[in-house]
């Protein structure tokens, strides 16, 4: 079965609406509870996403995507 | 084939529209303050040319020299200093069109000619409001004093301007401390002269796509009386991809105008995932576990360590 390619984009959608500088926990509260098609019939929310991430600021988006993917 | 940029902008952008006008023409090399006020008469007919025929325009750029050119003999002869009323002239224009402008003057310092290769910044009420000296003269030809900052100023219309001249922009530092220091528009008024005309559009495009920001280079165009060289014109006016929005003639005087909405550079800088330079090139390697959203600084270049690698002791 296909891999499930969609994660990136679909948290992209959901982070349409977030502006930067901003903390872990100001998109926590804005969209923590969105939920996102991870793989084929597994689907997370941002907040179990994003919780890796060891950092709690972000300056831009490129700063939040690094941290994520490097997580 | 994918072609285009990865990961959508996020957000809702909102910028006001910058409309810039850029006119090149060959200035006399001033030899007299006679040849000053001949080629002032024709900058300003430009400027009242460019509100016939663009309406409504913000800021008009003019190019190197604007108003002396570069003759081989003579030059010392034809220095200004900022009050001089050539300069006032343009402050009134400014101010009589309601415009931003930016001139380029080569402004003497002392009795015994020395001189800087200076631009400004003349807002819509005709005060200057900005400076800077070339940082990079054009030698072993120009003897400007060089400069020691780039700075910004606030434009209209959202813009944050950054000024290199000519010859500034054959370093890629230029661009770079332009953009670091805030600019989503950086002016290049240059005498570009032959043959070099593919550098000129080679710079132009890296220092936009580089930098991430709007570049307006506006050129000397023609053979000018009292001058060696030849200037080639093609003003050009770029986008943040390095595109080219509109281009000038080739050997002839003419404008150009194009439409730059300076909000939407902040807007790529704060929300590009990806072709975020302003970003990844502190944050090196940035997506790398070890180094997770931080990535490592620019401190391991040696490039321009003052003084150790670049061949000033």
């Amino acid at each position: 079965m296909a891999q499930f390619k969609g994660m990136l984009h679909l948290l992209h959608k959901r982070m349409a609406g977030i502006s930067y500088p901003i903390s872990k926990q100001e998109i926590l509260e804005q969209i923590g509870n969105e939920s996102i098609k991870v793989d084929v019939d597994q689907y997370l929310s941002v907040r179990e996403i994003i919780a890796p991430i060891r950092q709690e600021t972000f300056s831009c988006a490129a700063e939040f995507y690094c941290a994520l993917l490097g997580a | 084939m994918n072609r285009g940029n990865v990961f959508g902008i996020n957000g809702k952008i909102e910028t006001e529209c910058l409309t810039v006008v850029g006119a090149q023409y060959a200035p006399i090399g001033a030899m007299c303050m006679e040849d000053v006020d001949r080629n002032t008469n024709v900058l300003l007919s430009f400027m009242d040319r460019a509100s016939g025929g663009f309406p409504g325009f913000d800021l008009f750029v003019a190019p190197e020299a604007c108003i002396q050119g570069f003759p081989q003999f003579g030059w010392e002869k034809a220095l200004l200093t900022m009050d001089s009323p050539q300069i006032k002239k343009f402050q009134e224009k400014c101010a009589e069109l309601e415009v931003y402008g930016v001139f380029d003057f080569l402004l003497r310092v002392d009795e015994q000619n020395n001189y800087t290769n200076t631009a400004v910044v003349i807002n819509d009420k005709g005060e200057i409001i900005h400076r800077y000296d070339k940082m990079n003269p054009w030698i072993p030809f120009e003897g400007s004093i060089p400069g020691r900052s780039c700075t910004v100023c606030d434009g209209p219309k959202g813009a944050k301007l950054g000024i290199i001249i000519c010859a500034d922009g054959d370093y890629p530092e230029m661009w770079r401390e332009a953009a670091v220091q805030g600019a989503n528009v950086i002016i290049r008024p240059t005498h570009y002269m032959d043959p070099w005309q593919n550098a000129w559009e080679i710079t132009n495009k890296s220092g936009a796509y580089f930098n991430q920001v709007y570049v307006v280079a506006v050129n000397c165009s023609g053979t000018a009386e009292n001058e060696n060289f030849s200037c080639f014109g093609r003003s050009m006016i770029l986008g943040p991809d390095g595109n080219v929005i509109c281009e000038g003639a080739n050997g002839a005087p003419s404008m150009i105008k194009a439409d730059l909405y300076p909000g939407i550079i902040d807007a790529m800088r704060s929300q590009a995932v990806h072709s975020a330079p302003m970003y990844s090139y502190a944050h090196r390697g940035a997506s790398s576990h070890p180094y997770a959203g931080k990535g490592l600084d620019t401190s391991d270049y040696t490039a321009y360590k003052r003084g150790e690698n670049d061949g000033t002791v």
